[in-house]
């Protein structure tokens, strides 16, 4: 127990039209809430016909960190959203919509039977790659005589810097993969996107990964 | 700036590399909101003996004639 007496301010407002402004203007500002106790509770209950909680954050200077970080022994976190309209965006997507995409694409016209191609990317200084799709195709030069025969492929993805496959598919005609776990390739390591053609004698054939570098 | 510099600052969104007879590699980089395509030529990526055979930008135009079909359907679309 604290060597002070429990102490209770209650803040209670009531009218047909309230309005607590809060501005603070100021070169430094700070507003620490340190709330430390055996049990704490902070219910926001807002009700209203019209409701808008802006959050916005804004740094020209520098970037802006939001971190929310929550540790027990067990968390929950539930989302009620009722609307007509909710747009989330994943990761993947969101990354489109900040510009930080990234499409490897290897290809080649008239490959020979066992031939490949790669493309190779050393992952930017100071980010990682994360890719979250992988798909290829062999597909036939020679329609006349290749229509009808398997037009195989071996295809990978290939870590260079520590010799590791991320991910290797084989088949014929093509293939395409969503990863539920990005593969992740640290900064100033190389990947490669390789396919090898196994179908006719020669064949055109296409590899690419899809993912995002930050 | 150059293409090979692109690359190396990961200064695009799309990178599409065709590997050529003579073993080089003909890479294509092109990043959303920009209105050029990198596009060089280059033997031994990444390699100690790495060298640059061709590099050219290309500015991205809408063709006149396309344009100016869009500024005719907005016009008209304004005015009815």
């Amino acid at each position: 127990m604290a060597d002070y007496a429990d102490w209770t301010e209650s803040i209670e407002l009531l009218g047909s039209e309230i309005m607590v402004p809060f501005d603070v203007q100021g070169a430094y500002i700070q507003v620490p809430m340190d709330l430390q106790g055996a049990l704490i509770q902070m219910p926001v209950d807002i009700q209203g016909q019209y409701i808008t909680l802006d959050i916005n954050i804004e740094s020209v200077a520098a970037d802006v960190t939001l971190n929310v970080n929550i540790t027990a022994s067990a968390v929950t976190i539930n989302m009620d959203i009722k609307a007509q309209s909710v747009g989330i965006q994943l990761n993947p997507e969101w990354q489109v919509v900040q510009g930080t995409h990234k499409r490897l694409a290897a290809g080649g016209s008239n490959v020979a039977f066992g031939d490949s191609v790669t493309a190779s990317y050393t992952v930017t200084a100071g980010k990682k790659l994360y890719i979250t799709e992988f798909s290829g195709s062999n597909f036939i030069t020679e329609s006349a005589t290749g229509a009808n025969r398997v037009q195989g492929f071996f295809a990978d993805i290939y870590n260079a810097t520590t010799a590791t496959r991320l991910f290797s598919v084989g088949g014929s005609w093509g293939f395409a993969i969503s990863f539920s776990q990005p593969k992740v390739v640290p900064a100033g390591q190389q990947v490669q996107v390789r396919i090898w053609q196994y179908g006719y004698a020669v064949n055109n054939v296409q590899a690419e990964l899809i993912g995002y570098e930050v | 700036m150059k293409g090979i510099s692109k690359l190396y600052t990961g200064d695009f969104n799309t990178m599409n590399v065709e590997t050529l007879p003579d073993g080089s590699q003909r890479i294509t980089l092109t990043k959303d909101g920009d209105n050029k395509i990198y596009r060089f030529r280059v033997k031994n990526l990444y390699q100690e003996d790495e060298e640059v055979l061709e590099d050219e930008v290309i500015k991205i135009e809408q063709p006149k004639h396309i344009k100016k079909r869009m500024k005719e359907a907005i016009k008209d679309a304004t005015t009815k």
